[in-house]
């Protein structure tokens, strides 16, 4: 089922946001989870754990906004 | 958003065998020009038109609509991780401060090139960042998304601008942040 609350139309702060960006997202030294994405420019479907197969993956989230 | 630096950063490091990306997840401050969204549609007509504004040469990865990467690894609006061969976690930044960014990269990858030789064994360690905010590009990036998201801003940042001068419990001005005044 769609989070609708997660796409939200208007902003407002969220600092607990931060607070569990430090206490529950995962840690230095853990294994970095995997997820499927889809990449913009080929509408493939990419798994994340192919960006550091190889090679040291430098990621960015953001939005245009 | 530091995108151009972090263009940067990404092809000056492309021969060192670093793969830069980045993820697109839901808009941060939604307007009328480029608004919330309801579909991947709409998700990938806005990271087409950040692509282009912005001149991003870097693989562009869409979260799915409900944001099932951005939430796994923190929801926060501007993140950067860096993360070694095997997935093995080396950095994570709740804002991306590009020159931060690379102090992580580089002793990414002196430990990838040099752990065997030196025989290092990593270990879990904190510290504080910084970076410069540009609040007129910031501004300028409200304006593009639309009249909403300059005034959805405006409202709830300077109450907290004006709380946290009077009130040492009242929310930091930059999240993140997490330093409280203290009584002593």
């Amino acid at each position: 089922m769609k989070d609708q609350s997660y796409n939200y139309s208007t902003f407002s702060p969220h600092p607990k946001e931060f607070e569990d960006f430090a206490k529950d997202a995962p840690k230095a030294t853990e294994r970095a989870p995997s997820v499927p994405l889809e990449d913009l420019d080929t509408g493939a479907m990419v798994a994340m754990k192919d960006l550091w197969k190889t090679d040291v993956a430098l990621i960015e989230f953001g939005s245009f906004t | 958003m530091a995108a151009e630096e972090m263009e940067d950063l990404a092809s000056r490091y492309a021969d060192r065998a670093v793969r830069s990306a980045f993820i697109y997840t839901r808009e941060a401050h939604p307007g009328e020009n480029y608004r919330h969204h309801t579909s991947m549609d709409d998700k990938r007509a806005n990271a087409r038109a950040f692509q282009e504004h912005s001149g991003i040469k870097r693989q562009i990865l869409l979260d799915d609509l409900d944001g099932t990467a951005h939430h796994t690894y923190g929801q926060v609006p501007n993140m950067t991780w860096i993360i070694g061969r095997g997935g093995f976690i080396l950095y994570k930044a709740a804002w991306t401060g590009a020159r931060d960014v690379e102090s992580g990269l580089l002793q990414a990858l002196d430990f990838q090139e040099n752990r065997v030789q030196n025989k290092w064994l990593p270990f879990y360690s904190e510290r504080a960042a910084f970076s410069y905010r540009d609040m007129s590009k910031f501004k300028e990036g409200l304006e593009r998304a639309g009249p909403q998201a300059v005034s959805d801003f405006a409202g709830p940042s300077a109450q907290q601008r004006t709380a946290a001068e009077t009130d040492p419990e009242a929310i930091p001005s930059v999240p993140g942040n997490f330093f409280k005044p203290g009584t002593d």
